[in-house]
């Protein structure tokens, strides 16, 4: 037992982890110039979904004020574009991530951008299959790829390191192959989580993306910049916090402008982000005191549980709610658990915060990649009482093998809690469109009518 | 979370500092306080205040092992009434005493407090040794009862023990080391007071050990292992709202006591376990709305917010 030992960069053996690319296993060398020439479609059709999911936000009547800025940013091509090539070229670092697993807090503290690149455009799963060959895998991960390989994301192109968590075997391989062209960490997520020593494990990678990211900006992270950085996303989590507070109280805000909310988190300034939001908070207490909502109390209330839904593909979002239903809560790692939890540091040392974030996005995680999660089912069972939920739509990627098994578990005790639940598969283009809509509609009815039947 | 008035943390050091000085100290520790008998036969739970002559709150541990002069009958019979005392008070507080009036547990607080204001890391306990710890206060307090009753009994042939070694607790007990100075200086003991070299050591190796380790004493102190069997039972007891929680091991991170049972419960309400020492830091930092609280008696006296909520009022505008 060292009682002094302090001072030292701690753990005392970081290992290396995913810090070299062994040998360039999947992708050719030239790869990438020759999905350069296949860069202008999914640029195009990615700029043009993006307008067009703008506009029908935009097109939503007794739209919030407050919400033009997300808007704004939600345009990847747009401003948040050349702010990052701005600040690239002032000689700053760029950290992409994947999943919702990156402790942001140290990319933040070290000064570097943190920016979110698991994907939402269609376009991109083309190349993703020519170069895997296996049109089942999940979209995400596929479209991700496709993204990276012909280039079209300002946000792909401009990170110099990217941090890929592990949680499925989709995001493991495919961190394998994006070695092959850009530096990558890789965390490993223990995913049965209730002994202590995933918890230490998991506390290693921590310290170890730590480690990466000093070296990548060339500085330590000092323990006051940490602790900056952890206090300015505790103002995130707040403010967060409260904007679920005033949708409990009201219905003020669809579900599609919810999400894209939270979804700008991973990729907005967080200031700023949490600056817009305040004020989207104000305005929405307002429309709470003047019963300005935006749907009745006879509106079905969903709940949306499942896979990622990844702005612009909002495909899914846009189905529920204009089939007449109102999306009051979800469970997506991309909705109300980006920054649900809470870093909660009892010691401002340098470990006692190292821990606190690594605790923050490890223990409390409802993602389906953990067995036996208990915390996914406690989580759900939560909101649908507080968000007085009539019914779950499960939403599954296809090709998301933890979520689809996730589906069955819950469908299970929702049948118990006397919840209906509706589980659909997709995918990230339109051909699925009609078919959703049809069993989305059916199930709608189903809820309304028990609804209408409740004896009260 | 919240500003310091908002923390129980607050209280309970002033509550600390208030029993440690008015209670002990001063008001009960002046000569014609000692004097008045009913507080003569206050038993308090702690292996503390021997050192304080008139004063009341008198070690049940001490208590143990004190009187043996007065032979079989007398010293058993002494022992009913302050035994029933403290049953009657565990019962109510469970231990309750430990965070908020033990002058032991003072003293570790603020080594705590030092080292988080030096800023150096903690050391910690693995899990396996801080309950190797917990179940180690167990033999201390064998030792003690199992002494005490060796010498009790005349039959066994040691009464020799009774005046060279009466109360071997009293040798090793950190208290005296770090008490009994302030008191000579305060003149509430007289200069000649004897310090055993043993509870200078014991002294020596709770620094060494409470500075880095939270609460270390109260890992193997035998007066806590008295309360700690009836600290399930206590009318005061730390419920868990097991539907709110989302399982972020806060509770178990923040805990002196280093008790994992109310993260990882998913059932009972009750989460009080017999290592705690109800310093309610859990209930403080949790960040769930209502999901730990403190119940007293079966009513909620205090319960964890969400980190944001000093900034809503929930209470207004509610729809539906
Ligand atoms: S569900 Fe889990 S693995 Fe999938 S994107 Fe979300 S956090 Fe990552
Ligand atoms: S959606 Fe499912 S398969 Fe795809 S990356 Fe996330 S967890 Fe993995
Ligand atoms: S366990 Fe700690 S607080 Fe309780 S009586 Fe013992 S020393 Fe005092
Ligand atoms: S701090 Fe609260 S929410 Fe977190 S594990 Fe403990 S009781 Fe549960
Ligand atoms: S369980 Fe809570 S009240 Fe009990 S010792 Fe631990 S932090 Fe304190």
């Amino acid at each position: 037992m060292k009682i002094f030992g302090r001072r030292k960069s701690e753990p005392e053996a970081v290992d290396n982890a995913g810090s070299v690319a062994v040998e360039r296993r999947y992708v050719p060398v030239k790869v990438k110039e020759r999905m350069t020439g296949r860069r202008d479609k999914v640029v195009r059709e990615a700029k043009e979904k993006i307008r067009v999911e703008t506009e029908k936000i935009r097109a939503i009547p007794n739209n919030p004020e407050s919400l033009d800025h997300f808007l704004e940013i939600g345009d990847y091509f747009g401003k948040r574009s050349e702010e990052i090539i701005g600040f690239k070229n002032k000689g700053g670092k760029v950290v992409g991530t994947f999943c919702e697993f990156v402790p942001k807090e140290i990319i933040h503290a070290a000064g570097a951008i943190p920016i979110q690149l698991s994907c939402g455009f269609s376009e991109a799963i083309q190349p993703a299959n020519d170069l895997l060959s296996d049109a089942g895998l999940c979209p995400l991960m596929r479209s991700s790829l496709g993204t990276m390989m012909t280039g079209s994301s300002t946000y792909y192109e401009a990170s110099d390191m990217m941090v890929n968590p592990t949680p499925c075997d989709a995001k493991l391989k495919m961190g394998e192959i994006i070695q092959d062209l850009v530096p990558v960490v890789t965390m490993n997520v223990p995913r049965i989580k209730d002994s202590f020593s995933a918890r230490k494990q998991w506390i290693q990678e921590v310290w170890n993306l730590k480690e990466r990211v000093e070296e990548l900006v060339g500085k330590k992270i000092s323990k006051k910049a940490l602790r900056e950085s952890i206090e300015t996303y505790q103002a995130a989590q707040n403010a967060w916090r409260k904007f679920w507070d005033v949708r409990k109280r009201g219905n003020v805000i669809w579900g599609r402008q919810a999400l894209l909310v939270s979804w700008l988190t991973y990729i907005d300034d967080i200031k700023r982000w949490t600056k817009n939001i305040n004020k989207l908070n104000a305005e929405l207490e307002t429309r709470v005191k003047e019963k300005n909502f935006v749907c009745g109390d006879d509106t079905p209330r969903v709940m949306l549980a499942g896979s990622p839904i990844i702005w612009p593909n909002w495909k899914i979002l846009n189905l529920i709610e204009e089939s007449g239903a109102y999306i009051a809560c979800d469970e997506l790692c991309s909705g109300m658990r980006v920054l649900w939890d809470h870093t909660v540091v009892d010691e401002w040392t340098q470990k006692g915060m190292m821990d606190a974030i690594a605790d923050k996005y490890f223990l409390p995680c409802t993602c389906p990649c953990f067995s036996p999660n208990l915390e996914r089912e406690t989580n759900m069972l939560r909101r649908i009482k507080e968000y007085k939920i009539d019914g779950v739509v499960f939403h599954v990627l296809k090709g998301c093998h933890l979520n689809s098994m996730d589906a069955a578990k819950t469908s299970v005790f929702l049948k118990k809690n006397d919840i209906p639940m509706l589980k659909i598969e997709s995918e990230y283009d339109e051909g699925d469109r009609e078919q959703l809509r049809i069993r989305i509609e059916a199930f709608l009815e189903i809820i309304q009518t028990r609804k209408e039947d409740l004896p009260f | 979370m919240g500003k310091f008035w908002q923390r129980i943390s607050t209280p309970r050091l002033i509550a600390q500092f208030g029993w440690l000085v008015f209670a002990n100290a001063l008001l009960f520790g002046v000569p014609s306080f000692g004097t008045i008998a009913w507080t003569r036969n206050i038993y308090f739970p702690d292996a503390t205040t021997k050192f304080l002559q008139n004063a009341p709150t008198y070690s049940i541990v001490y208590k143990l092992q004190d009187t043996l002069e007065g032979g079989f009958i007398t010293y058993y019979m002494d022992l009913v009434i302050p035994l029933l005392i403290f049953v009657v008070l565990i019962l109510l507080l469970g231990r309750f005493w430990c965070a908020w009036l033990c002058p032991l547990g003072l003293p570790q607080d603020l080594l705590t407090r030092l080292r988080r204001w030096l800023g150096w890391k903690r050391v910690e306990l693995p899990p396996k040794w801080s309950v190797a710890l917990h179940q180690m206060k167990y033999l201390g307090l064998f030792l003690v009862i199992f002494y005490t009753l060796s010498l009790g009994f005349p039959g066994l042939g040691l009464p020799g023990f009774r005046t060279s070694l009466a109360i071997p607790y009293e040798q090793l007990d950190p208290n005296r080391a770090m008490y009994v100075y302030p008191q000579i200086a305060l003149g509430l003991l007289p200069p000649n007071t004897i310090v055993p070299i043993l509870s200078l050591l014991t002294f020596g190796f709770f620094l060494m050990t409470c500075f880095p380790i939270r609460r270390f004493w109260c890992h193997i102190c035998p007066a806590g292992a008295m309360m700690a069997p009836f600290n399930k039972y206590a009318s005061i007891h730390l419920k868990k709202d097991n539907s709110k929680c989302t399982h972020c091991g806060i509770c178990a991170r923040v805990c002196p006591m280093e008790i994992r049972k109310v993260w990882t419960e998913r059932e009972k309400e009750n989460v009080t376990v017999s290592e705690c020492v109800h310093c309610y830091r859990c209930v403080e930092e949790c960040p769930e709305d209502g999901c730990l609280g403190v119940s007293v008696m079966g009513k909620v006296v205090l319960e964890s917010k969400s980190p944001n909520s000093e900034l809503t009022n929930t209470k207004e505008g509610v729809a539906t």
